[in-house]
């Protein structure tokens, strides 16, 4: 799985904690923040619930660190504890009906070094995700951002690989529908 | 469209999946807020070899086994079924085991006469003497 570069460094790090070196956390946290704070902020399309989740989940994994079975798995493990938080952000959100259109702080950024077309196309896709199942986003983020197998997103997810290929079909499907409907294709 | 069985992206959702895989660049101070966070937690403390085989144990594994294997495998366990229902089925019954040779003396100076009865076996009159 690409989330499991470095396995053994990891391997390392986790058992140094386990071993009482509670620094040796920070390390880890190195490691995955970026990629977890990509996830997170495409999930969930709103940078301040994506970092509470992103640290949610660090502090998450760190509590359950003796029941990571496999050190050398800890990417994939850290990676679904992620996947889990950000569901219960959308699911917390959903029930606020609060709709958050585009990150805006990424798009100042964007803005600063971008082109206005450029920026434009980014706030297209954030509205596309946005109109998404969760499901199905949750399914295309993991599959075409992430690039993992059906088999490490079933162990992430815990569905099927046959269900998490439809969702894969459905959502390309669907994103193609949103972004012609901005008139860019 | 899907180009293949592995489904890569060849259209606009391909152009949408390379723009999402761009950087996400967090809050610098999110590191220190996690590690603040975890320094408040207890620190783990190695569980001593007894954890440590715990966690042996505990630990799931995969292994790689040839579809001869598992026939001789499943051969293996159906013989050691076999065997054990047919040394089940001669085995000694129930008790035999117990059974232990006892010797009655029957002490009686004052006694005119003797007459000796199998109570189990009534069909017996009397037992040699």
């Amino acid at each position: 799985m690409g989330i499991g570069q470095g396995m053994s460094q990891d391997a390392e790090l986790v058992r140094r904690v386990l071993a009482g070196d509670a620094a040796a956390y920070g390390g880890l946290v190195a490691h995955y923040r970026d990629r977890l704070a990509r996830y997170a902020v495409r999930m969930l399309g709103d940078r301040s619930d994506a970092e509470e989740a992103v640290q949610d989940a660090f502090v998450r994994a760190y509590r359950s660190l003796p029941r990571c079975d496999d050190p050398q798995r800890f990417g994939p493990w850290l990676f679904g504890i992620l996947v889990n938080r950000c569901r219960t952000s959308y699911a917390r959100r959903a029930r606020r009906e609060r709709v958050v259109l585009h990150d805006e702080p990424a798009s100042l950024v964007a803005a600063v070094s971008s082109t206005a077309e450029r920026l434009e196309w980014e706030a297209e896709i954030a509205w596309a995700l946005e109109r998404l199942d969760p499901l199905y986003r949750e399914a295309f983020l993991l599959r075409h951002v992430e690039d993992l197998s059906y088999d490490e997103m079933a162990t992430l997810t815990g569905a099927g690989v046959s269900a998490l290929k439809m969702r894969v079909l459905r959502a390309c499907e669907r994103m193609r529908v949103l972004l012609k409907e901005t008139n860019r294709v | 469209m899907f180009e293949r069985d592995d489904d890569t992206l060849t259209d606009v959702t391909a152009r949408a999946a390379a723009s999402l895989k761009a950087a996400v660049r967090l809050d610098p101070a999110l590191d220190a807020r996690v590690m603040a966070q975890i320094s408040a937690l207890p620190t783990h403390r190695p569980g001593g070899s007894l954890g440590r085989a715990w966690s042996w144990l505990r630990r799931p594994r995969t292994f790689a086994l040839s579809p001869l294997a598992g026939l001789a495998a499943a051969a293996g366990v159906a013989a050691i079924v076999f065997v054990a229902a047919r040394s089940a089925s001669t085995a000694v019954p129930i008790g035999a085991a117990d059974r232990t040779a006892v010797e009655f003396l029957l002490v009686a100076p004052r006694a005119a006469s003797e007459d000796v009865f199998d109570p189990i076996r009534a069909d017996v009159d009397a037992l040699q003497r």
